[in-house]
């Protein structure tokens, strides 16, 4: 018996192919190589038995980061991308706290685009460590809360939280800006060497600051506009109320 | 022009290129979209004054294969079903929190989504009639959408780094759309309240879809699904309720005046159910109508003489002194199986579950025997008590009324509890069946449980005892009752645990003789 849909055996449905295609490809295509990054990443920082945030150790882990990005040609929306896949709400990849945000930071420091927006407020993980040594001229706007050491040792970079900040917030900054839209953790300031900080909320305790500007609310808590001349000698550690 | 005609010529065309769906011929009316598609009755209706606006810059085929070619892509593509269309709601509801931003996200991205599939798998004149619909910032960021997306010129204006961002989703995967509208959701979220505070009446452009163009069925067969997909039924609640209108015009009940909330839990539990198919023991329930001899009357010589009993009659065949059988009707049943009706004693004391707040598997337990018997064509009686000696009690006599039974097992009343046996007895007594099934739902912290112990231990039928949790009275309860051949419990501490529930299973069915020793007492079992 002849089979009657012999004839359709070699058809195959045009396929046609819309930018939309092409476009989910590359996207798909380089978050596959940042995560095979991240996971390189992970490993390397794995094998420190004891993962302690120091400087030594947040060096070493932030030179692995660039490192591993160094070829990888990725844009602001592949970082964002990316956090939503650390996030756990998209794939499976384990999200490890510390070296997670500095691999993220690496992200930011890394990409295209110098002006760069993580919306956080669908996100349940807080990773620290986000605007670490973000350099002048890039600007980093995170919405929602943040975690701990936010705009850790920024280099002349801008970092806008809309949110709240945890602790130890502009520990080490060099210089630039850090802005915070609502309060922040202990510590903050901690360290701090340049820079300003402005906190719209409240600080919860501030660290010992080096120096640079701190504004609580529209108030400058350092240096103190009463002594501004030995502002360098004053522990600066203070309780708010 | 006679649009009508339009659509006769280009029907068969557009039917071809999406594969003959079964949909009847479009027809033309004034309606305030330009295109509708009403789901019960696979309607496509065009506007005529969309049809005559979008004709004085395209040929009129071209307009109306467009439209068509949107219209079908809704049935055939996004949102395809009730189900899909609730889910997507749903998420994009957990997104942006407020209904009007949470339809106008879904119907956005429904639209994208049917606009996309068709530009990508047909030859479509959908993009050209983007160039003239209009609209406002959101319709423009959309139009920038799909300028990116489509690789067609369609001269949108939205945020670039907006556009790129939504370009990224992928809109064609149905896997991960209530991932995508979230994303979705959350990108345009400023453009949707920017809409919603312009109040502009439509501000997508080819129209905004509502829940009540599906058919009843399959609104349930969404309901059903959708009551399975949410955590709690919190987020049903929320979400049912902003659909009441459109569920009221559907007849599903929900959203009548006060009772709205009442029946969003309801319809939750009703839906639940249903998933579940819980087995019943059928047992005989007619008698044969067999005759069989029961007393003596004298016999009569008009009377037949094969009843006559012989050794009765002294072997004599005279009126007066021969006697015949009397015959009645006996105990024996038939061959013909069925169902009795069921009375459902259901405990929503203070320590159970309410069942309006969270889950409460007792109600979801009570509900999946309610559908078990309704679906064997018996009825129910609902007894929810607490303290019912202090009136803390709602009855619901035998019934078939599916939305009556729910009802009464939705009741919550907290505080103590105590079963008035009298009551039950009532209920048992006013059932069509002669002997009634039995099932308690209870977590047994009864007042008077001892009473009810006896009382179970004495009735006749068979009793399915459904506990929640498990403490020292369970176990009492357990021990009592541990020798009874028809009564059988069944702890539920989750959702796995319902299927396992056999209704009316007994342990003997069939013991003709008790030895002398055990007869009926107190404490023992009357077969």
């Amino acid at each position: 018996m002849v089979n009657p849909f012999q004839a359709f055996r070699a058809y195959t449905a045009p396929k046609r192919e819309i930018p939309l295609d092409r476009i989910l490809a590359q996207r798909d295509q380089t978050l596959q190589r940042l995560l095979q990054s991240y996971q390189a990443f992970v490993e390397e920082e794995s094998q420190q038995l004891v993962w302690v945030v120091e400087q030594g150790a947040l060096s070493r882990a932030y030179t692995t980061a660039v490192e591993m990005l160094k070829d990888i040609d990725f844009s602001v929306e592949d970082v964002e991308d990316m956090c939503m896949d650390l996030d756990g709400t998209v794939g499976t990849v384990a999200s490890l706290g510390a070296p997670s945000g500095l691999f993220i930071a690496a992200m930011c420091n890394q990409s295209q685009e110098r002006d760069i927006t993580l919306n956080l407020r669908s996100m349940t993980r807080r990773w620290p460590f986000l605007g670490y040594r973000l350099p002048r001229g890039r600007r980093l706007f995170l919405e929602g809360d943040v975690g701990d050491f936010v705009g850790a040792l920024l280099e002349g970079g801008e970092v806008t939280v809309t949110g709240n900040a945890g602790n130890y917030a502009g520990i080490g900054m060099k210089e630039g800006r850090l802005y915070i839209g609502y309060s922040s953790g202990k510590h903050t300031g901690e360290g701090m060497r340049g820079g300003v900080l402005e906190i719209k909320g409240r600080i919860t305790e501030l660290g010992k600051v080096k120096d640079g500007t701190i504004y609580e609310g529209d108030q400058q808590v350092f240096p103190p506009r009463e002594a501004p001349t030995s502002s360098k000698t004053l522990d600066s550690k203070r309780q708010t109320t | 022009m006679n649009w009508q005609e339009v659509i006769a010529e280009v029907w068969p065309r557009v039917r071809q290129k999406h594969l003959w769906p079964e949909l009847s011929m479009p027809v033309v009316d004034e309606i305030d979209t330009p295109v509708a598609m009403r789901m019960h009755d696979k309607q496509i209706t065009l506007s005529a004054e969309s049809c005559r606006t979008l004709a004085e810059h395209l040929p009129a085929e071209t307009v109306v294969e467009a439209l068509l070619d949107h219209g079908v892509s809704h049935y055939t593509r996004c949102p395809w079903d009730f189900a899909t269309h609730l889910q997507l709601y749903a998420s994009a509801k957990a997104e942006l929190g407020r209904k009007s931003l949470a339809k106008l996200a879904t119907d956005a991205f429904i639209n994208v989504v049917a606009n996309t599939s068709c530009v990508k798998d047909l030859p479509t004149p959908i993009p050209d009639i983007y160039r003239y619909l209009g609209g406002g910032a959101l319709e423009g960021a959309l139009t920038a959408l799909y300028t990116s997306i489509w690789g067609i010129n369609l001269d949108g204006s939205g945020d670039p780094a907006l556009v790129r961002r939504l370009a990224r989703i992928p809109y064609l995967d149905r896997q991960q759309w209530t991932h995508s509208l979230r994303r979705f959701a959350r990108l345009l979220q400023p453009l949707f309240e920017n809409e919603m505070r312009q109040r502009q009446p439509n501000p997508l452009a080819l129209g905004r879809h509502g829940l009540d163009s599906y058919s009843q069925e399959e609104a349930l067969q969404g309901l059903q699904a959708f009551a399975q997909h949410v955590p709690d039924i919190e987020q049903f609640r929320e979400v049912i309720g902003d659909f009441t209108e459109d569920l009221s015009r559907l007849g599903l009940g929900a959203g009548r005046g006060r009772r709205k909330t009442v029946d969003a839990d309801v319809l939750y539990y009703m839906q639940l159910a249903q998933t579940y198919h819980l087995p019943v023991q059928r047992l005989p329930m007619s008698r044969s109508g067999t005759l069989e001899p029961y007393s003596h009357v004298p016999w009569e010589a008009s009377k037949p003489v094969q009843d006559i009993d012989l050794w009765t009659s002294f072997g004599k065949l005279l009126p007066g002194v021969s006697q015949t059988w009397v015959r009645r009707e006996g105990v024996t049943f038939g061959q013909r199986e069925g169902t009795p009706d069921c009375l459902v004693m259901l405990d929503s004391s203070g320590s159970m579950t309410n069942p309006r707040e969270h889950l409460s598997f007792a109600v979801l337990g009570a509900g999946c025997a309610v559908e078990a018997y309704l679906r064997r064509e018996a009825t129910i009686a609902v007894y929810n008590f607490s303290d019912a000696h202090a009136d803390g009690k709602s009855v619901l006599p035998f019934s078939a009324d599916r939305q009556a039974i729910y009802h009464g097992l939705c009741e919550y009343h907290g505080g103590g509890t105590s079963l008035k046996l009298q009551d039950i007895e009532t209920l048992r007594r006013s059932a069509s069946s002669p002997v009634p099934d039995l099932l308690l739902i209870t977590d047994m912290q009864i007042t008077n449980l001892e009473e009810v112990m006896s009382y179970l231990i004495g009735i006749e039928g068979r009793i399915t005892v459904i506990h929640i949790g498990e403490n020292n009275a369970i176990d009492r309860f357990r021990h009592v009752t541990c020798q009874h051949p028809r009564l059988q419990m069944y702890g539920v501490q989750d959702r796995r645990d319902i299927p396992q529930i056999v209704l009316g299973q007994v342990k003997q069915y069939f013991t003709t003789t008790l030895p002398r020793s055990s007869q009926p007492t107190s404490t023992s079992f009357r077969i």
